[in-house]
């Protein structure tokens, strides 16, 4: 693990993550322009004129959530050296979070039904700070996030 | 041999149960839950077997009171406080007591009669706190305290301290500058919001004595009338409302200063060992002790009428605070209201090692202005296409208007947005009307985040914000908005190696 983990190299996120999230906003997506759907259908203004663009509107908002899904994936890059673990990912907004190795209070691993049905699993690193200071690097290949975990924990004991 | 007697606090500190009086404050305490529900019950109904069935509802409460009293045990072995409760689920607590971050002590003005305490064993856990002992002998929460302070490695100083030296009194808050502090904008919303409560409780034509703005002009009679017909119904509206609005403003104020004198009445700061103690308080009586090192962040507060009274308040957060009550209890504020050139010779005694820090401000961006106003354009001006499809053309334009404000209001906020890098703490300040410093020990930091928006990365700036343990007491804690971009990346890597090589200590 060591080995592969050379200072000031950035790692890609695995390439698998874009399909789940491609599903997951498809599904979002799904769920928001149903209720319009609903809502059009509800208060009785459901004219051809309108389902029609409600048809555009989907067509759009799918684009969108998948472009978005495939810019999000392009952002997200992370780093692990000795002292600073450090990911950066955005589209609109660009965040870049960065923890010092000894505050590092522990790490899981979390693998959803989705995330287990393509082998990816997400890794949630704690500190003692408020939860704004909880990092997530999601779409690490299940074996590899184990493995990193395992590399972190070491890290983490070496540092005490 | 004789000394180190007298350095071990006696035995039966460390092992106890809970005062006799327990259950008179515990059953106090179940009647004053029922009290209302049965008065209601007894005016609606006016039956008096309605409040025998509320009297057979409040057995069970007393019953597992005086289970609780009956099994409740606490006592200090090795390093650790155990805590045993239950008579058929027995429940076993045990707290690290290097963990302990403060023994709070509450004394309400029937306890001081009885001369008991409610302590409360605060830790790092962010839950409130890790246990209550309700109530113990005033007497014996403080050999507690100083028990479990003598035995924690981190607090060996405050522990040696506590039974070889007198307490140093650091600040005591006057009267007359708690007074003045209640008209401070916290202070003045938190009595606005009580006044609300009040008045949205008992209704506020029945405080106030009216029904209607009319009937103010009905009861006025012949002078009203008189006026009335001399300056017109628009002008006596407007007599009308600055009438309810100084009313208004003037219970507000009568609220904030009776809250700000009874909450901190006799409020002093003093040091013990490594140790702050608080105590104040008119009716609850309260103390407790923060150890210095366990100060995650620290903030310094000045709202415009505060500042312009020479006057301050320090906040600090520990690991685990909870905003949560905190507020009414006065729990939040480090020192409730300080005159500000007392800070700097406070200061050493809250953070070790700041004295010695130079500090030399470094101003964000000049961008930060551009930013704002040109955010504020935006606003304004899809403000200004609402209302112009509301009001007619000249009048629409009013929220156009305030540009030049909103230009004068990011000039005023960049003038005093900074930060320090020093040797131990980093210090960040902003604000407008309010300002706020920030000092934050770099070992305690726990994460760094640069963020960058759409303006942000148009401009080249970046907002940098530092995370700590426990920040419900200061806001949203240390950030710095509008910092150049190629600085805010340095800086977030400067900041994360540094607290790197230093070691936190909860």
């Amino acid at each position: 693990m060591e080995s592969s983990e050379s200072p000031n190299s950035y790692r890609p996120i695995d390439r698998r993550v874009v399909r789940l999230w491609h599903l997951g906003n498809t599904i979002r997506v799904g769920f928001i322009m149903l209720g319009l759907l609903l809502a059009l259908v509800f208060f009785g203004h459901a004219r051809p004129s309108l389902l029609l663009a409600w048809c555009g509107l989907l067509v759009i908002a799918l684009v969108l959530a998948w472009w978005f899904a495939d810019r999000l994936y392009k952002s997200w890059r992370y780093r692990i050296d000795n002292e600073v673990l450090e990911t950066h990912f955005g589209v609109i907004f660009h965040t870049t979070q960065l923890v010092p190795m000894p505050r590092m209070q522990h790490v899981d691993i979390h693998r959803g039904p989705l995330e287990r049905s393509v082998g990816l699993a997400t890794l949630v690193l704690h500190t003692a700070g408020t939860s704004q200071a909880t990092i997530l690097i999601p779409g690490l290949d299940a074996e590899y996030a184990v493995a990193l975990r395992d590399y972190l924990v070491q890290l983490g004991v070496s540092h005490d | 041999m004789t000394e180190s007697k007298h350095a071990t606090p006696a035995r039966d500190v460390f092992a106890g149960r809970l005062h006799p009086l327990t259950l008179l404050f515990d059953v106090l305490g179940v009647i004053r839950g029922y009290l209302l529900p049965a008065l209601l019950l007894l005016l609606i109904t006016r039956n008096f077997t309605m409040a025998l069935v509320l009297l057979v509802l409040m057995m069970p409460s007393v019953i597992s009171s005086l289970a609780r009293y009956l099994t409740f045990t606490y006592e200090i072995e090795g390093a650790e406080l155990k805590i045993s409760r239950g008579l058929l689920h027995r429940r076993h607590r045990n707290i690290p007591l290097e963990r302990v971050h403060d023994l709070r002590i509450e004394q309400t003005w029937l306890q001081r009669f009885f001369k008991v305490v409610v302590a409360y064993v605060e830790t790092a856990g962010g839950e409130g706190p890790e246990a209550t002992l309700s109530v113990l002998s005033a007497e014996r929460a403080e050999g507690l305290r100083a028990a479990i302070f003598a035995h924690a490695p981190t607090h060996a100083s405050a522990g040696a301290a506590s039974q070889s030296a007198e307490p140093i009194l650091l600040h005591h808050v006057t009267i007359f500058h708690l007074l003045l502090s209640s008209l401070s904008y916290k202070r003045m919303t938190f009595a606005l919001a009580l006044s609300i409560g009040f008045f949205g409780l008992f209704g506020i034509d029945k405080i106030l004595g009216f029904a209607s703005g009319q009937d103010i002009v009905n009861w006025s009679g012949f002078l009203l009338s008189h006026t009335r017909r001399m300056i017109g119904e628009s002008a006596i509206l407007l007599v009308m409302m600055g009438c309810v609005f100084f009313t208004f403003l003037f219970i507000t104020l009568a609220v904030s200063m009776v809250w700000s004198a009874t909450i901190f009445h006799r409020f002093t700061l003093s040091r013990l060992g490594n140790d702050l103690h608080r105590a104040y308080g008119l009716l609850t009586r309260r103390s407790s002790s923060l150890p210095w090192h366990r100060i995650q962040i620290l903030e310094i507060e000045e709202d415009l009428i505060m500042r312009s009274m020479g006057l301050a308040t320090v906040r600090a957060d520990t690991a685990g605070s909870m905003a949560e009550a905190a507020r009414i209890s006065g729990r939040d504020v480090l020192l409730p209201v300080i005159p500000r050139p007392k800070i700097p010779v406070m200061l050493p005694y809250m953070l070790p090692d700041v004295g010695t820090e130079t500090i030399a401000w470094q101003q964000v961006s000049t961008f930060a202005i551009r930013r704002g106003t040109l955010k504020g354009a935006i606003f304004l001006g899809l403000a200004t296409v609402l209302t112009l499809g509301v009001i007619s053309f000249p009048v629409g334009l009013a929220p156009i208007l305030l540009l030049p404000f909103v230009y004068g209001y990011n000039v005023v906020q960049y003038e005093y947005l900074a930060y320090a890098y020093g040797c131990n703490y980093f210090h960040t300040r902003r604000g407008w009307l309010r300002h706020s410093t920030y000092l934050i020990p770099i070992r305690n930091i726990q994460a760094v985040t640069v963020h960058q928006g759409l303006f942000d990365r148009r401009l080249g700036l970046a907002t940098l914000k530092l995370h700590t343990a426990g920040q419900a007491y200061t806001g949203s804690g240390a950030f710095i908005p509008n910092i150049p971009e190629q600085e805010a990346y340095a800086l977030a890597a400067r900041l994360v190696h540094h607290t790197a090589a230093t070691r936190y200590r909860w």
